[in-house]
């Protein structure tokens, strides 16, 4: 919408920098790379729930021609790791305990990958099979089997949080909304497996080229297990597809292909199998939700009631964040002054859930939103109206101290309103076709790092080639398909005052600095923040240079489109600049005319002659957030973007089947970097929560096993399931943000699964509690409705059992 | 004195004191945290009338690492 015309680069649509590799099949992914004298190594995971190893026969395997080391637990590092620090609740290979189907047991390299298969299938493991636990409820119940000593009762982590009085407000409310949601464990469903290759070098030197969002992080989960110094610990990533968080954490996989070129001194590669892809999961937990608000009389909010269980599987991964913005994200982005959350996380015998976009609050939101149309019904209020008489604005913080230092809220919601066309549609519709809004918002970038550390988040560089005219930007930063390369290399071409040609990008190494990766939708603001210092840096020192060479004040100077300009009223006198340049270039055929103006590529080279090589170098660390508590820091990020979806479907009502037609979706990314990648994260999203809401469930069987360990029968939505979708770009100018930049990456995703189920409803009549929403359940709801016999609709046992966890409320 | 692990490292602190008196102790934003002895969670308003004892081990978590 309202694009800021004084950037150049800015809020364009160039071709992505990778754009032609990855057309062409010319880009490297992990799986891709060929080093000299590579090992393949492959797996030995648990193919039962819950076990006890009594004895691990290695023999026939290590006998197998052509194996040159197998792993177990007797081989490699005790050492826990995981997330968080204060959950380290994983070891490489099970010593003593299997706690899921795929708990890693042995590993095995060998000369090539089906040699270390066969070895694998040697390995003979004897167990004592224990009794699984395989849902929340029954891992809270008394006498449960307990997963680990460090989590009495099965709980590896729980929030209680309360802001404001929500009992004291409850009496003044008018209209009171009860609800539950219950959804699916989910997978990531990237395109590329994960795969990693490890290189232990004779100076002992590891490198690890891998799949994953986060370098930074896995550097320092490898040094920790292995031993090695940090230092001695390199991680790069080449081109990744797609993330979506499961790749944030560093995995057994990576560590076991550590360990085992160490062993060996030779590279090895292991890539997962789509099925190993399921097994390890690290995706969207199973949620059990449950809900009140309040109202008072004219629509006005005045407090949630909120608890939730969270299904972790196996082991924590990011579950404390998990569980803890479940319900933080809900504080915004209406005013709610009183808000209270009792979040409890079970781990299972099952398949172990991490982060995945929209992180926690993906289901939370769609029961909560459905909740603000129930009430506006009851109120007899537009659900839009309702949205706007609540929404905050620019400047206001929620009662959990989230401030929205930005906040397009409004608008993107009048913009959806206006691309849907809500007024006149709305109510008009036949029977089994319906429209639903929501709305949502999310952080740009955790507040803290993973471990508690006073780093900067991120470092760059920015090296000006010593030719002049091209500049090298160097991060740590994750390109996982995302396009964050291209929008580093656009924030550095804007600050430089360059054409964004004049760019190059090399990223995702920690040889190149420190960053925390791609998560938490952080990169835009916070590496983005470090690209545009180290550009102006780059900047300032040529300007220096031109301006003591062409008598003129720095003051005076700018750089724009590649073009040296002065002030109005200044002359720079740069013809012995210009002469020196095009001497040294004698015979060259692109040199500068005599009557030009100085070039970019004159000056940058001109800093090189007089000072050597120019880098600029640029870091970012968030400021203290929050504060409103005593000797508090609180808010979880500095900035939150903001969306708002109308969806407009329709209902077979003999068959329950849905047709997606249209979306209408408004994002407020703060200052748009690259237009198109904007809305291909708002597109993407849209079909991530999309295939959450109608298709997406990890199904196992009584056993803990996966059912549908692969992407024939775990369905996302392709191409042909999508509906038009109009993708609207909210642009506002976020204070905290690099040019005023923040997030899309998460954001988006979060009105797409309550505006689904608030058109469900309109189309229906029915609420629809569980997800996702199958053919089957949908048409035993209308069923229902009907007053016809149905077997089953809504909410199960399972989440009723599990709300005993909170006996007190 | 006792012997308590805060966030994995050994601190000393006076016999009867309270969790929340090591925290302030510390300088710990236990405020925006999660703050667990022994694995469990202590809420907020317990704080100040939980006693540490020898071996405790206090995490004092900041949830909002992740997203």
């Amino acid at each position: 919408m309202s694009g800021n015309k004084e950037f150049r680069v800015l809020s364009t649509r160039p071709a992505r920098l990778d754009a032609f590799d990855k057309a062409t099949g010319r880009a490297v992914y992990t799986d891709d790379m060929k080093l000299s004298g590579v090992l393949y190594g492959a797996l030995l995971q648990s193919p039962v729930a819950h076990a006890r190893i009594l004895r691990i026969d290695t023999a026939a395997a290590r006998a197998l021609p052509g194996v040159k080391a197998v792993l177990t637990a007797a081989d490699v590092p005790d050492v826990a790791f995981g997330v968080s620090p204060a959950r380290h609740d994983e070891r490489v290979l099970a010593r003593d305990l299997v706690r899921y189907v795929g708990d890693e047991i042995a590993c095995v390299a060998a000369v090539d990958a089906e040699t270390a298969q066969r070895a694998v299938e040697l390995i003979r493991v004897d167990y004592r099979e224990l009794p699984a636990v395989l849902d929340a409820a029954s891992a809270f119940a008394d006498g449960a089997p307990q997963l680990h000593e460090i989590y009495p009762g099965n709980v590896s982590a729980e929030v209680h949080q309360e802001f404001g009085d929500v009992a004291a407000v409850r009496p003044q409310a008018q209209v009171l909304v009860k609800g539950q949601m219950e959804s699916e464990m989910q997978d990531g469903a990237f395109l590329e497996p994960q795969s990693a290759i490890a290189d232990y070098d004779h100076q002992g030197q590891l490198t690890l080229y891998s799949s994953t969002q986060t370098v930074h992080y896995v550097q320092r989960t490898v040094a920790m297990v292995t031993g090695l110094p940090v230092g001695r610990v390199r991680v790069v990533k080449p081109c990744v597809g797609g993330g979506f968080g499961p790749k944030a954490a560093c995995s057994t996989m990576e560590l076991c292909a550590c360990l085992l070129s160490m062993n060996t001194n030779r590279p090895v590669k292991i890539t997962f199998s789509r099925e190993q892809v399921f097994l390890h999961s690290r995706a969207r937990h199973k949620f059990f939700h449950e809900m009140e608000i309040g109202l008072d009389s004219a629509g006005k909010l005045l407090f949630l009631d909120h608890q939730a269980v969270l299904d972790g599987g196996a082991y924590t991964s990011f579950g404390i964040a998990t569980v803890y913005y479940a319900g933080s994200l809900l504080g915004g982005p209406y005013r709610l002054p009183n808000m209270r959350y009792d979040g409890v996380r079970a781990v299972t015998n099952k398949t172990v859930c991490g982060a995945q976009r929209g992180h926690g609050g993906v289901i939370a939101r769609a029961l909560f939103e459905q909740l603000l149309d129930q009430a506006a019904e009851e109120l007899s209020i537009d659900p839009m109206q309702l949205r706007l008489m609540n929404m905050m604005e620019a400047g206001d913080s929620t009662c959990n101290d989230l401030n929205m230092s930005s906040l397009g809220m409004r608008e993107c919601l009048q913009a959806v309103r206006d691309g849907s066309n809500w007024a006149a549609r709305r109510g008009e519709l036949p029977e089994g076709r319906g429209m639903g809004v929501a709305c949502g918002f999310f952080v740009s970038g955790a507040g803290y790092p993973i471990y508690r550390s006073d780093t900067f988040h991120c470092t760059a560089a920015l090296k000006l080639q010593e030719d002049g005219g091209t500049a090298l930007l160097q991060t740590a930063s994750a390109e996982i398909g995302q396009g964050s390369d291209t929008a580093m290399a656009m924030i550095a071409a804007e600050a430089l005052g360059v054409p964004l040609s004049a760019i190059r990008v090399v990223s995702g190494d920690t040889d190149l600095g420190v960053d925390l990766g791609a998560y938490s939708s952080r990169q835009t603001l916070m590496t983005g923040h470090a690209c545009k210092q180290a550009a102006e840096s780059a900047r300032r020192q040529v300007l220096e240079v031109v301006a003591e060479l062409g008598g003129v004040s720095v003051a005076d100077l700018d750089i724009v489109a590649g073009v040296i300009v002065t002030r109005a009223g200044i002359e720079l006198d740069s013809g012995a600049m210009r002469t020196r340049y095009i001497k040294e270039h004698r015979g060259w055929t692109d040199n500068p005319g005599r009557d030009e103006p100085l070039s970019f590529r004159e000056a940058s080279r001109m800093a090189y002659l007089e000072r050597g090589t120019i880098v600029g170098l640029g870091k970012y660390r968030p400021p203290v957030l929050g504060g409103k508590f005593k000797g508090a820091a609180v808010g979880t990020s500095p900035a939150y973007g903001c969306s708002a979806q109308v969806v407009e479907l329709s209902v077979d009502l003999e068959t329950g089947q849905i047709s997606m037609h249209h979306i209408a979706d408004a994002h407020d990314c703060g200052q748009a970097v690259h237009l198109t990648s904007v809305e291909g994260q708002m597109q993407g999203s849209v079909s991530m929560g999309m295939g959450e809401a109608l298709f997406e469930a990890v199904r196992f069987d009584d056993r803990g096993r996966v059912l549908n360990a692969n992407l024939a029968d775990y369905k996302i939505p392709t191409a042909l399931d999508m509906p038009h979708i109009e993708a609207i770009v909210v642009e506002t100018s976020e204070p905290n943000g690099p040019f005023g930049a923040k997030e899309v990456g998460e954001g988006a995703i979060m009105p797409t699964i309550p505006a689904i189920l608030n058109a469900l409803y309109d189309a229906t009549g029915v609420r629809f509690d569980k997800l996702p929403l199958t053919a089957e359940q949908v048409l035993s709801g209308i069923r229902a409705q009907r007053g016809e016999d149905v077997s089953r609709l809504g909410v199960g046992t399972d989440a009723g059992a599990c709300f005993c966890r909170f006996p007190g409320r | 004195m006792i012997t308590v692990v805060l966030n994995g490292e050994p601190e000393q602190v006076q016999p009867g004191s309270s969790l929340l008196a090591l925290l302030e102790q510390q300088g710990e934003p236990y405020e925006a945290a999660l703050v667990e002895r022994n694995g469990r969670l202590v809420r907020r308003e317990h704080l100040a009338e939980t006693t540490l004892a020898e071996g405790d081990r206090v995490e004092v978590v900041l949830p909002a690492f992740g997203g």
